[in-house]
């Protein structure tokens, strides 16, 4: 197990252990200066791709070159993973069109206040093959 | 609102509303609010015998809490009882065995509130689908991970016996909960279909494509920087 998965999951676990935490970062820092140096590049280079593209192209872009749609594809959960990449897609896509002049910066904003109301988009149903045990809410099953 | 005032304060509108709908029926009562109720009392008054059908279930209420949905039906039987308000309990059930519906029906009756009290109805149903009577297995499980792993066991033993996974479902009361349920499933390999999606923005997944797009749009965000390092896509 990797340095960057075990802080992942000290992250998850919401752990108090500040030293543990703290010994963990010194140890990745030591052994991914050279990892860390190419993400920074690339957030720089995102920084600036996203003042010079419409929301479309630079979330496009940002997949490609971040590396999270091939990262998406090769899960073995992929199917869900796409589906949500997909979901979140169409946001961008659906609010680039009504307000072309949006920012990344807006379009959090305008997804924050969505969530703050209570009128949050859903993901997509998921089914993983055709004969799978089905789940629902008790009222969906009505 | 405004609806429901200008039915209130303008007569020649209020008669217009009458004349057009002569008849109302209101689906799903038991969800429908105090203003609702009165733009539907509103439409009703002045009738000597007014055509006015609700279905309800305060048992099946999603939106309201117990208290509220009874006085909406209390308030509604009060207001039209004058006026030969039949209730017609309907008890046929054509998507239970009846030990489902015996079963629920001792869970609901520990209910302190209840239309069934009431109104001292007798909504005790019967199974009318022909389904073949099944006796119903209560697990008690001290965690919710034991609970898991005993569902999914019991799951892959059905479909080892031949039952098709399509015959089998799990059902929670809260679109969010199967998350740990999707989680095990898919690592113990057993396909599901859910249903309905879930709030896009509380997914793992968006939350990283947000924090992410969060510190590019502004890389002074020290509380994100490392966080989105860590992201297990780079």
């Amino acid at each position: 197990m990797d340095l960057g998965h075990l802080l992942r999951l000290q992250n998850k676990a919401k752990s108090q252990d500040h030293h543990l935490r703290n010994s963990l970062f010194e140890a990745f820092l030591a052994d991914n200066d050279m990892f860390i140096t190419s993400v920074v590049q690339k957030l720089i280079s995102f920084e600036q791709l996203a003042a010079n593209k419409t929301l479309v192209q630079f979330f496009e872009e940002f997949l490609g070159i971040s590396g999270y749609r091939d990262y998406a594809l090769a899960q073995e959960d992929r199917i869900e993973r796409l589906s949500v990449l997909n979901s979140f897609f169409d946001e961008i896509k659906n609010i680039a069109y009504l307000h072309p002049e949006y920012s990344i910066v807006d379009f959090i904003t305008y997804m924050e206040d969505l969530d703050h109301y209570g009128l949050s988009p859903m993901t997509q149903p998921i089914r993983t093959q055709s004969d799978a045990v089905e789940l629902m809410t008790a009222h969906g099953s009505k | 609102m405004m609806v429901r005032d200008q039915i209130v304060s303008n007569a020649h509108f209020a008669t217009l509303l009458r004349e057009q709908y002569q008849y109302i029926m209101v689906d799903e009562f038991q969800d429908t609010n105090s203003l609702q109720a009165s733009i539907v009392d509103g439409i009703m008054d002045g009738q000597e015998q007014p055509n006015i059908l609700v279905v309800g279930d305060d048992e099946q209420s999603i939106y309201r809490f117990q208290g509220a949905v009874m006085e909406n039906v209390l308030n509604f039987c009060d207001k039209y009882r004058v006026q030969d308000l039949k209730i017609i309990t309907l008890i046929e059930n054509y998507r239970s065995t009846q030990t489902i519906l015996d079963s629920s029906r001792a869970v609901i009756r520990e209910n302190t509130q209840s239309l069934e009290r009431a109104l001292e109805l007798d909504k005790s149903l019967q199974a009318r689908a022909g389904i073949t009577e099944e006796p119903i297995f209560l697990i008690k499980a001290p965690d919710p991970a034991i609970e898991i792993a005993t569902l999914i066991h019991d799951i892959k033993a059905k479909h080892a016996a031949g039952i098709p996974w399509s015959e089998i479902a799990i059902i929670y009361r809260k679109n969010a909960n199967p998350v740990h349920l999707i989680e095990v499933m898919r690592r113990e390999g057993v396909p599901f279909h859910k249903q309905k999606g879930e709030n896009l923005l509380h997914h793992p997944e968006a939350q990283k494509l947000m924090k992410t797009l969060m510190l590019i749009g502004n890389m002074h965000r020290n509380d994100l920087f490392w966080e989105v390092i860590l992201f297990d896509f780079w």
